[in-house]
């Protein structure tokens, strides 16, 4: 875990893949599909390197992914964690560290990529 | 993690059912079946990965890769979480009927197709990875 107690929780693995046992949030934004395959159909054929149309991508991408696992989060809640006689785990227990250590790797891409469409 | 006698993950709040009984094992059986029934049909989804390839040649196109593959690994450890508890949930089962499981390899091992999606997951990362020229 190291010194990641202090960052904000979206900036570690645990939070920004939700890992368990965490809560199911009822006030995602919400986001459209057809929003993202406009953008991404923008920035293959556009050369103009705006670079704030990828910013739009990535943080339209992020929304899903938010989605996506906020829906799993639900379906565990819904399965055991009403139960008294069943935990809910964490993600440790259920997920490989392969699995763990590439979402690490992909946090940091996720760093560098955003300060190089930030410069 | 709680380690039950039979030495395999659990789910249960208990860390042993001698003392239980026979009614108080029934509920716990009971509220298994519910949770599996509910996790059972989800975890049956196997989420889709990308299927184009894409060339990483600018900021534009690493955003489009990356994006992707955020998404794509979300499904793929969210379909192993529930296929993992599934596994431990029916495992607990069989402990608490009374069922002899000590050679039961139930653990949250994954699948060959969850590795095969990893590893092609993995080839992805590491195109963006050069791309930034990151270590």
């Amino acid at each position: 875990m190291g010194f990641t107690w202090w960052m904000p929780d979206d900036q570690t693995c645990r939070g920004f893949f939700k890992y368990l046992p965490r809560r199911y949030l009822t006030d995602l934004e919400d986001f459209t599909s057809v929003e993202i395959t406009q953008i991404e159909d923008l920035l293959l054929r556009d050369n103009t390197k705006n670079h704030s149309n990828s910013t739009d991508l990535i943080n339209l991408r992020e929304l899903q992914k938010d989605h996506l696992l906020n829906d799993f989060i639900l379906c565990v809640h819904q399965s055991i964690g009403n139960s008294r006689y069943l935990r809910i785990p964490d993600s440790h227990e259920l997920i490989p560290d392969t699995a763990i250590e590439f979402a690490e790797r992909l946090l940091a891409i996720r760093k560098r990529l955003l300060k190089r469409l930030g410069e | 993690m709680v380690i039950l006698p039979h030495a395999l993950p659990s789910l249960l709040k208990i860390h042993s059912k001698a003392n239980l009984s026979d009614n108080e094992i029934l509920k716990m059986i009971v509220s298994i079946n519910q949770g599996l029934r509910i996790l059972e049909p989800n975890s049956e989804e196997i989420h889709k990965n990308q299927k184009e390839v894409i060339e990483i040649r600018d900021s534009s196109t690493a955003a489009i890769e990356y994006g992707r593959l955020i998404v794509d690994f979300s499904a793929l450890i969210s379909s192993q979480s529930l296929v993992g508890l599934g596994e431990i949930l029916r495992s607990d089962r069989l402990y608490l009927e009374g069922n002899n499981i000590s050679s039961l390899d139930v653990t949250t091992n994954p699948s060959i197709l969850y590795l095969d999606m990893l590893d092609n997951l993995s080839l992805r990362l590491e195109r963006i990875e050069e791309w930034l020229e990151m270590d």
